[in-house]
């Protein structure tokens, strides 16, 4: 469920139907289900602006394609910002990748950093595999190919292809002594909050 | 025995659950291949994993692969040599092949440090053993 989840981060159905017992997230996961936007907003929008990290991420996906709204870069921003800074790691992962590429707003690594760092701090696999990019091609970070290999290993464990794929390339170029030393960390890292 | 698959998964997991150890092992074979369930090698580590704490050799070569690997499990070479250490001294043949091909990609003090686990394992009880 979880890794469903984040393998698409755009799919908001997978991941308004993941908690049990709200029901009106039930009512607007079955109206997305059905390609009813309009229907779904009218559930999402009001728990969003009561301050639920979940309709506030969904939110932010609808602005962010333009499902049931004007597609608007900055209402996305905003929304995602605002589930991001109740931990919420969907949310997070969306902003590294905006500040990351600069879609609808400067490209800025140093904040890329930070939201990708919190989402894979809490576990996330796709975030991990992107915060050891960073780490290897020293975006936002001095590069360290010892990190990046932690993160990958990280996300690699978790079963994302492009983790382990990136592992093996960052490892076949690392001493035996740099992989015994992100193994190491790797082997220490507990999920943030566990 | 049960014929389908999804059928002798029902009866291993029940088994399991009990504390079983060639049912947690058989489990583990299942989510390793997929085998009536959704692949998982997170899930395939967990039973491989209850089952190699008892001492199942063939439990502690496949954890070791799948720490060699980093399947399901961050890849540590020092635990997959401690498995296929104690897999090894548990009969199981594979596993000093296995640990005799991981060698060559370990630090000494990797291998030290696995050594050392290695003399530091203990076998966890079964769960029968402890209720008499």
């Amino acid at each position: 469920m979880k890794r469903a989840c984040n393998a698409a981060v755009f799919l908001v159905i997978a991941c308004l139907a993941a908690p049990a017992g709200a029901a009106p997230m039930d009512d607007a996961a079955a109206a997305l289900r059905r390609g009813d936007y309009a229907t779904a907003l009218k559930v999402i929008r009001p728990l969003a602006e009561q301050g639920n990290a979940m309709a506030q991420f969904n939110l932010g996906v609808s602005y962010d394609q333009g499902w049931g709204v004007p597609q608007d870069a900055a209402e996305a921003l905003k929304w995602y910002r605002l589930a991001a800074d109740q931990g919420y790691s969907l949310a997070q992962q969306n902003l590294g990748d905006i500040y990351s590429s600069g879609r609808g707003v400067p490209q800025d690594f140093a904040q890329a950093l930070k939201w990708y760092r919190l989402a894979a701090d809490q576990g996330n696999a796709f975030a991990q595999n992107n915060l050891g990019l960073m780490h290897e091609k020293g975006q936002g970070v001095p590069q360290d190919i010892v990190r990046a290999h932690l993160w990958f290993n990280l996300s690699g464990a978790q079963g994302h292809e492009q983790g382990l794929k990136n592992r093996d390339r960052a490892g076949a170029s690392m001493t035996r002594e740099q992989i015994a030393e992100a193994q190491k960390l790797a082997r220490g890292w507990k999920p943030a909050g566990k | 025995m049960p014929r389908s698959g999804a059928e002798a998964l029902k009866w291993w997991r029940a088994a399991a659950e009990q504390g079983d150890t060639p049912a947690q092992f058989n489990i583990g074979v299942a989510y390793d291949n997929g085998q009536g369930v959704p692949r998982s090698q997170n899930e395939a580590a967990k039973w491989y994993r209850l089952a190699a704490d008892k001492g199942h050799a063939q439990a502690q070569v496949n954890l070791g692969v799948l720490y060699d690997q980093g399947n399901g499990v961050p890849q540590d070479f020092v635990y997959a040599y401690m498995w296929f250490n104690l897999a090894a001294s548990n009969g199981a043949r594979v596993a000093i092949k296995n640990r005799d091909a991981l060698a060559p990609r370990m630090t000494q003090g990797q291998i030290d440090e696995a050594q050392k686990f290695t003399r530091e394992w203990k076998p966890v009880a079964p769960p029968a053993a402890q209720a008499q």
